[in-house]
C-alpha cells in the first residue's frame, strides 16, 4: 500500500512525492485527464502501485468525483462531469452575487459578440476550423486556437447556472 | 445566450479522436462546452498542486470564476535568488486541435513532449528577469516545447529547446517547477 519507492524515479518526482500524497497524486492524476484511462497508467504516473490506485480510485467513484467506464475488460476512469460542474457552480456562487453574476454574464455576452465581430464567425468551431487551413501560418493557427479556446471558455461559463432564472428557481 | 450555448455534436468531428467514445457524448450532456470545462477544470487542479509546492506562497486563478490563468506568489530564496519577491503565470490549452500538424505546417511540432496541449509557465522578478516554460508555436525553435529567458526586460529573450517526461498534467507541472528551480540555481 505505500508509494512506489523506486530508484528510477526522476528528480521531480520526489519532490512531488515528497509534498503529496498518495491519494492526493492519484487524485490529481485524474482529474487533469483528457481522456479515461486505466488505474494502471494512472499507478504509473502517480508513482503508486496499481492496486494502491484502485483503492483511491474506487474511493473517489464512491464520492461520485470520478467516473468508472467500462472498456474491453478494462475498468477506466475520468473525472465526473456532474461533479465538476456542481464544483462550480457552488464556487461561482460563493464568490459572487448576484449582481455580480448577471454583470458577469453581459461582460461574457460582450466579449462573445467581440470575437463574432472580430473574426467574423459565429462559433469557436468556425475558428478552430480556419485554424488547419493551409494557407495559415504556425502563429496565426495558434492566435485562432487561443481565440476558440478562450471563446469556449465564456461559453461555459455563460451555460453555468443559466444564470438569472436557474437562480431563482435556487431561491438565491 | 441561448443562440451561444454548446452546440450538441459540433465539435466532436474534430475534437480529439482518441477517447471520443466517451468525451465527445456523454461529457457534453451537463451543458457546456467540452474544451471549455477542461480548460477551467485543468487549471483548478494545478492551483491545487502548486499550492501545496514549497516556493509558492499564494496561487489563484484568473478569472476567479472562470481560470484562463492561474497567478502565483513565490518565494525567490527557495530558488536560491537574492530578491524579496517574484512571480508565477500559468497558461493551459487543454486542446490544441487543429494541431500545428494538421495542416503540415510543422511534421515534428509534438517532439519532446508526451503532453499535447498549449501550455507556458513563466517565472517574472521585479527586476525585470524573466524566464520560462512555452510549449507553443513560435519562429525561433523548431518544434513547440522551449525555454525562454531575459535578464532585463528591455533585452531580447534567448529560446533554447527543452524536453519534458511526464505524461500526466499535474506531473509534468512538478517536473517544471523542478526545472525552474534547476534553471534559477544556475
Amino acid at each position: 500500500m505505500s508509494p512506489v519507492n523506486s530508484p528510477d524515479d526522476p528528480e521531480w518526482m520526489e519532490t512531488w512525492k515528497e509534498h503529496a500524497s498518495a491519494f492526493d497524486r492519484v487524485k490529481s492524476v485524474t482529474m487533469t485527464l483528457s481522456e479515461p484511462q486505466s488505474a494502471p497508467w494512472i499507478a504509473e504516473q502517480a508513482a503508486v502501485s496499481a492496486n494502491t490506485a484502485r483503492d483511491h480510485l474506487r474511493r473517489l467513484v464512491d464520492l461520485s468525483v470520478v467516473t468508472e467506464t467500462d472498456d474491453a475488460g478494462t475498468s477506466h476512469y475520468y473525472p465526473d462531469p456532474l461533479y465538476i460542474r456542481l464544483r462550480d457552480i457552488r464556487a461561482l456562487l460563493e464568490e459572487t452575487t448576484k449582481q455580480e453574476l448577471s454583470e458577469q454574464a453581459a461582460e461574457l455576452k460582450t466579449e462573445i459578440a467581440a470575437w463574432k465581430t472580430e473574426y467574423d464567425a459565429d462559433t469557436p468551431d468556425t475558428l478552430r476550423e480556419r485554424a488547419a487551413a493551409d494557407t495559415v501560418s504556425a502563429e496565426q493557427a495558434y492566435e485562432l486556437t487561443r481565440a476558440a479556446s478562450d471563446w469556449e471558455l465564456a461559453r461555459y461559463h455563460l451555460s453555468h447556472p443559466r444564470r438569472d432564472h436557474k437562480l431563482r428557481h435556487l431561491g438565491i | 445566450m441561448t443562440d451561444d450555448r454548446g452546440m450538441p455534436g459540433s465539435q466532436s468531428d474534430h475534437h480529439r479522436a482518441a477517447g471520443s467514445h466517451f468525451s465527445a457524448g456523454s461529457v457534453r450532456s451537463d451543458g457546456g462546452t467540452t474544451p471549455g470545462r477542461d480548460r477551467h477544470r485543468i487549471l483548478r487542479e494545478l492551483r491545487g498542486e502548486l499550492a501545496r509546492h514549497p516556493a509558492v506562497l499564494s496561487v489563484a486563478g484568473e478569472t476567479p470564476s472562470e481560470y484562463r490563468e492561474l497567478q502565483a506568489t513565490l518565494d525567490p530564496s527557495w530558488f536560491g535568488r537574492s530578491g524579496a519577491t517574484a512571480s508565477l503565470r500559468i497558461t493551459w490549452i487543454p486542446d490544441p486541435s487543429p494541431g500545428p500538424e494538421d495542416s503540415d505546417r510543422t511534421s515534428d511540432a509534438w517532439m519532446r513532449t508526451p503532453i499535447r496541449a498549449y501550455y507556458t509557465v513563466h517565472y517574472n522578478e521585479p527586476s525585470g528577469f524573466d524566464c520560462g516554460f512555452h510549449c507553443e508555436p513560435n519562429p525561433h525553435i523548431d518544434g513547440l516545447l522551449h525555454y525562454q529567458k531575459r535578464d532585463e526586460a528591455s533585452n531580447p529573450y534567448t529560446y533554447e529547446p527543452i524536453s519534458f517526461d511526464a505524461r500526466s498534467v499535474s506531473g509534468l507541472l512538478w517536473e517544471m517547477m523542478d526545472a525552474l528551480a534547476n534553471r534559477l540555481s544556475v
